[in-house]
């Protein structure tokens, strides 16, 4: 019956009108964008093994992020899609392969250690796709890359931080330095060295090393009071954890001196496993907490509701550098440039954790804070008094 | 007014007839214009590589090459010129390059990372996913073994075939990573540098290979053979493999360490095979991104600046040290950041993030476009020598690939 009408119809057209059946059949098709309007973001994270907590609550600030933009329409009217890797449960050359070449991200967003972020860095310079990391920190990461971007400070600012409030407040001349042989490795250490001569600093040698995997570390601090030297603070450059354990046994071995400690120190599991020996130690903050005003009450009161415990400063970096990108984005089809040229235009921006910006080789200007654990909570020097 | 039926069906007939023969012109048109387009881009690069050698043969410079002349450091003789304006010719566009390799029918191929690219008789051929004549999303590097093409990249390894395309082998090659970062056959054996290690094929396993004979590691026989961390005790300091090179008796490999030097006449499971540049206790910083040998030191590009190996090649078994001499833009280098290097008749060729420059007669020297372009990021630089006494170098950048006459820098 339906066929019958069809027959008749297409019996009532000329050969014009049959002509133009395809041609306008080919105009709907090129009209029309059948591709989903996605915007693919790839996101590379430790997230079940060493590192899994911090990288975990990173991830959670990307998501409050992502959901922030979709519920307002996306980006450009394009939905935002993460597509997460574990580094620890997955080849991450080949990770890094697939996102690029087979999901097409527009950039890749993570790297934890320097390893993985050397090679997230490798791969996604070769293929011309921007990278950003908002939470390696370790000073070699955006030095001489085209396409890599850091929003959290780096190591550099952070020692360069750490040496002078030792040297000024604690009078620091001989620190000594322990650190691990994976996540800082060596080099960090030896740059820490080096910036401690500036502030007239002589570290004490040789630096106290361990490999992954130790749990006890009286081998190594039984050096601090061997030698001759007495260094009269100790400088921790370790993950969280090994941090913490570090804290205890050298408190425990009768060391009473100032301890400092990169950011892994201002954790909240470091805070955790450290318990009362985390109290007066030193370490830094990506960020002042106070320096995002009523925003960075929001995003907390956000991140509450959502997944009903306080925010760290990895998941506020991860919030952070989502924000980034979706300005950047943004601005790449405003002004016409690629997504590269958008994010090394952005030399200040304010975020919920206060104004920030790219150097000239990508790397976060933003300086390092400077904080105090005190009753479970890092605070920044600079309010100390309030508390 | 009465309408009438037959006149509205005709005006009907006419509007339709006009929309329709629109449609149809515009559409045959853009076809027209299409084919017309990718013809003649093909035509201008094809043109461009005869013309340039004719041009630049003309304007040769009668200075000769010193072949005695060795760089061993660098004089500030003022009266050479420090910035030499030559004529690049016009770049033929490709994706961002990775590697240029030519081959003995002076066959140019270019690893990209869409693909690869081949320049033959002045005609540009690509080879991609896309036209069915590559198996995989990208290339990373290109070596010749003076009878096949041999291509790897994030995905594995392939091979040209005679029917002009790439077929992929990496099921037959058992690698201990699939993403490979550089191919060497050095007239014996065929190493490839991987993600996980370095493995090595004797020619009679790769004729093998490609007979479509499928290796298992079930015996030891045909086990691949790999020098990684664990099986070196150490000796090679990482299992991240970049690059690798072979100067005379030692094979070269950068790492995500530094760089691993092994003596081929003693065993690689042993570590005091194997010389070691690690990153941590040198002043080289990450990654390598290429590395040259001159017949007397090994050199080392990375992001911040050119290192020479001090201790000669010859005396590595003697007193081999690993300190450096380095250069940067404090030298005279249009950038710290060496991206690729090449030597060629006593000159060090260097192509970096600003530009191109020539280590020679102990200066160093920038080359740019004499038409006043600003200069690109260089990805990859490789030299080709002519029968007509013309040697070209070829320039990869991330838009394509155009070439120099060197000695129109002379």
């Amino acid at each position: 019956m339906i066929f019958g009408k069809i027959k008749k119809f297409i019996r009532k057209l000329d050969r014009f009108q049959l002509l133009s059946i395809p041609v306008l059949l080919v105009l709907i098709y090129f009209s029309f964008d059948f591709q989903k309007n996605d915007i693919n973001i790839g996101v590379v994270l430790p997230l079940s093994k060493d590192f899994s907590v911090r990288a975990q609550s990173h991830l959670k600030g990307i998501k409050l992020a992502v959901r922030h933009i979709n519920e307002l329409g996306g980006i450009n009217n394009c939905k935002v899609v993460l597509r997460v890797k574990d580094s620890d449960n997955t080849d991450l050359a080949e990770s890094i392969r697939d996102l690029i070449y087979k999901d097409k991200v527009s950039l890749i967003l993570g790297g934890f250690t320097s390893k993985e972020t050397r090679v997230i860095q490798y791969i996604s310079e070769k293929a011309l796709v921007p990278f950003i990391t908002a939470i390696c920190t370790h000073f070699e990461t955006a030095k001489s890359a085209n396409y890599t971007f850091r929003t959290i400070t780096d190591d550099q600012q952070q020692f360069e931080a750490l040496s002078a409030h030792s040297a000024n407040r604690f009078q620091s001349k001989m620190p000594a330095i322990i650190y691990d042989s994976d996540l800082y490795g060596e080099e960090s250490a030896k740059r820490y060295a080096e910036i401690c001569s500036k502030h007239f600093q002589q570290v004490a040698f040789p630096f106290l090393s361990y490999k992954k995997g130790t749990f006890n570390f009286r081998e190594q601090l039984g050096n601090l009071f061997k030698f001759n030297q007495k260094p009269d603070s100790l400088v921790i450059l370790a993950p969280a954890g090994d941090s913490a354990l570090i804290v205890r046994q050298a408190r425990e071995m009768g060391f009473d001196k100032p301890i400092l400690g990169a950011n892994q120190c201002a954790s909240s599991e470091f805070i955790h496993l450290a318990g009362i020996f985390s109290e007066s130690i030193v370490t830094t903050l990506p960020y002042n907490p106070r320096a995002g005003g009523q925003k960075f009450d929001k995003f907390l009161n956000e991140f509450r509701a959502t997944y009903g415990y306080k925010a760290d400063s990895d998941a506020a970096t991860g919030y952070e550098a989502m924000m980034i990108i979706t300005l950047a984005m943004k601005t790449m089809t405003e002004k016409n440039i690629s997504l590269r040229d958008a994010l090394a235009s952005f030399h200040v921006w304010d975020s919920i954790i206060g104004s920030g910006g790219f150097d000239s080789k990508g790397n976060q200007v933003r300086p390092a804070e400077i904080a105090i654990i005190k009753e479970k909570q890092a605070i920044p020097i600079s309010m100390e008094e309030l508390f | 007014m009465i309408n009438n039926p037959h006149e509205n069906r005709r005006n009907h007939f006419a509007i339709t007839k006009t929309v329709t023969t629109v449609f149809v012109t515009i559409l045959v048109l853009s076809i027209i214009l299409y084919i017309i387009k990718s013809t003649s881009r093909k035509k201008i690069d094809s043109l461009q590589i005869s013309q340039y050698k004719a041009f630049s043969q003309n304007s040769q410079d009668s200075d000769k090459i010193n072949e005695k002349e060795k760089i061993t450091h660098f004089s500030s003789d003022s009266r050479r010129q420090k910035n030499i304006s030559i004529a690049f010719s016009q770049l033929m566009p490709t994706p961002p390059v990775n590697d240029i390799k030519i081959d003995q029918y002076k066959r140019v191929w270019i690893a990209t990372e869409k693909g690869v690219y081949k320049i033959e008789n002045d005609e540009l051929t690509s080879f991609t996913t896309e036209n069915g004549k590559f198996p995989f999303a990208q290339a990373t590097c290109i070596e010749f073994d003076g009878k096949n093409i041999w291509v790897g990249g994030l995905y594995g390894i392939s091979v040209y075939k005679e029917n002009g395309k790439f077929v992929s082998l990496t099921p037959y090659f058992a690698l201990p990573s699939n993403v490979v970062w550089d191919i060497l056959w050095d007239g014996e054996q065929l190493w490839v540098a991987t993600q996980k290690g370095v493995a090595f094929y004797k020619s009679l396993k790769i004729d093998n290979i490609l007979n479509g004979v499928l290796f298992s590691n079930k015996t030891e026989d045909n086990a691949t053979k790999v020098l990684n961390s664990s099986t070196t005790n150490n000796g090679l300091r990482s299992s991240w493999c970049t690059q690798i090179a072979r100067y005379y008796n030692w094979l070269a490999v950068t790492h995500d360490n530094g760089l691993s030097i092994l003596n081929l006449g003693f065993p690689g499971a042993d570590p005091r095979s194997w010389k070691n540049i690690d990153h941590a206790k040198s002043s080289i910083s990450r990654p390598i991104q290429d590395m040259i040998f001159d017949g007397k030191n090994i050199w080392l590009g990375t992001p911040t600046g050119l290192m020479m190996i001090n201790t000669s090649l010859r005396d590595f078994d003697s007193r081999f040290s690993s300190e450096m001499i380095s250069f940067s833009e404090l030298h005279g280098l249009p950038s710290n950041n060496i991206k690729s290097m090449v030597y060629h008749k006593n000159t060090i060729w260097l192509g970096t993030d600003r530009g191109l420059a020539r280590i020679r007669n102990n200066q160093i020297q920038t080359i740019s476009d004499l038409s006043g372009k600003k200069p690109e990021i260089i990805r990859k630089v490789a030299i080709q020598g002519d029968a007509d006494n013309i040697t070209l170098l070829w320039i990869g950048t991330d838009f394509g690939v155009q070439f120099i006459n060197t000695q129109m820098a002379d």
